[in-house]
């Protein structure tokens, strides 16, 4: 074989344009094993369900995403029901409103607490109920 | 056989036994550049899934102009770059502006004792080059993408690529004549 420099030996070998029956000289040699071990497949790999693992961790993340849309949306719903429930209040007894302006934050307050017990209880206690199930 | 722009259309109508496919079809490739970017196996696991959730959140402005594989190899080397840069776990060490300069510190006798075999050999002085000849390396002769691919997925001129490619080569060469001299009878 024909000395070659280490740019042409490593075309030669990037194109796979050698013969196996052709000698190899010392530094051919060397680049031939190192071709071969580089393209050597890396031990140990990802584990066999590894793409069960990633589209369960997708569902999951959309299920959060759907859970939480919907939790908005029977929040939102919820205090438009109150105003709504305000409002008519308003309309047919006007006396109330003094009463209404007086215990405003308490109203409030009372919602916030009602939608946060619903938050929680369906992040804590149902999940746990369903998690102890399966 | 793998149709990737039919995969991808079931995918984006929400099937997610279609991105399974996808998944199963690339795991490999985004193993191996995160395998040789991340030296601990479970960070190399977390972000291989981290990898395949920002493709299946990216999937839908993949335009087909290049290959699917090339887009996921992207998304998942810029993955692996952003984990070791921000925690920066590897400690990499000092490397000199000058490759050919670089010292290899394989030869102490706890190191010695692993040099079971020339694989073992050469992933280990892989693994001890800079990260942007690791990828190099493990892009072209593990994944098999061409010097422009490689340029895609990196952001590096080609002709960058090209010269990492033959400088870590040279390199790693250099290191195992020695060895083989020392170790074949």
């Amino acid at each position: 074989m024909k000395e070659l420099n280490d740019e042409e030996l490593q075309r030669m070998f990037e194109g796979g344009n050698y013969s196996s029956s052709e000698p190899l000289n010392d530094d051919a040699k060397v680049y031939k094993t190192l071709f071969e071990t580089l393209s050597k497949e890396p031990e140990p790999g990802l584990p066999y369900d590894f793409a069960a693992k990633v589209t369960r961790h997708i569902k999951a993340g959309q299920k959060r995403g759907n859970e939480l849309r919907s939790n908005l949306i029977a929040a939102g719903l919820f205090l438009i029901a109150i105003a709504a429930a305000c409002c008519l209040l308003l309309i047919y007894t006007p006396d109330t409103a003094n009463v209404l302006s007086k215990y405003k934050w308490i109203l409030l307050l009372m919602s916030v607490a009602f939608i946060a017990i619903q938050y929680f209880d369906q992040k804590l206690v149902k999940a746990r109920i369903f998690n102890n199930r399966s | 056989m793998f149709n990737e722009q039919e995969v991808v259309t079931r995918v984006l109508k929400g099937d997610l036994r279609a991105f399974e496919l996808l998944v199963k079809q690339y795991e490999k490739l985004v193993f191996y550049v995160i395998h040789r970017l991340v030296k601990d196996q479970h960070a190399a696991e977390d972000i291989c899934q981290e990898a395949f959730i920002k493709v299946h959140k990216s999937l839908v402005r993949f335009n087909f102009q290049s290959k699917l594989s090339t887009w996921i190899a992207r998304i998942t080397y810029l993955t692996a770059i952003n984990y070791v840069r921000k925690y920066n776990r590897e400690k990499a060490p000092e490397y000199p502006d000058d490759i050919e300069n670089y010292h290899f510190t394989i030869d102490t006798p706890e190191q010695l004792l692993t040099k079971k075999d020339t694989a073992n050999y050469v992933e280990q002085l892989v693994m001890q080059l800079p990260e942007k000849y690791r990828s190099v390396l493990t892009l072209y002769h593990l994944n098999e993408f061409s010097g422009p691919e490689i340029a895609v997925i990196t952001g590096m001129p080609e002709g960058t690529v090209k010269s990492y490619l033959f400088r870590a080569r040279k390199l790693l060469k250099e290191k195992l004549e020695v060895y083989l001299k020392h170790e074949l009878p």
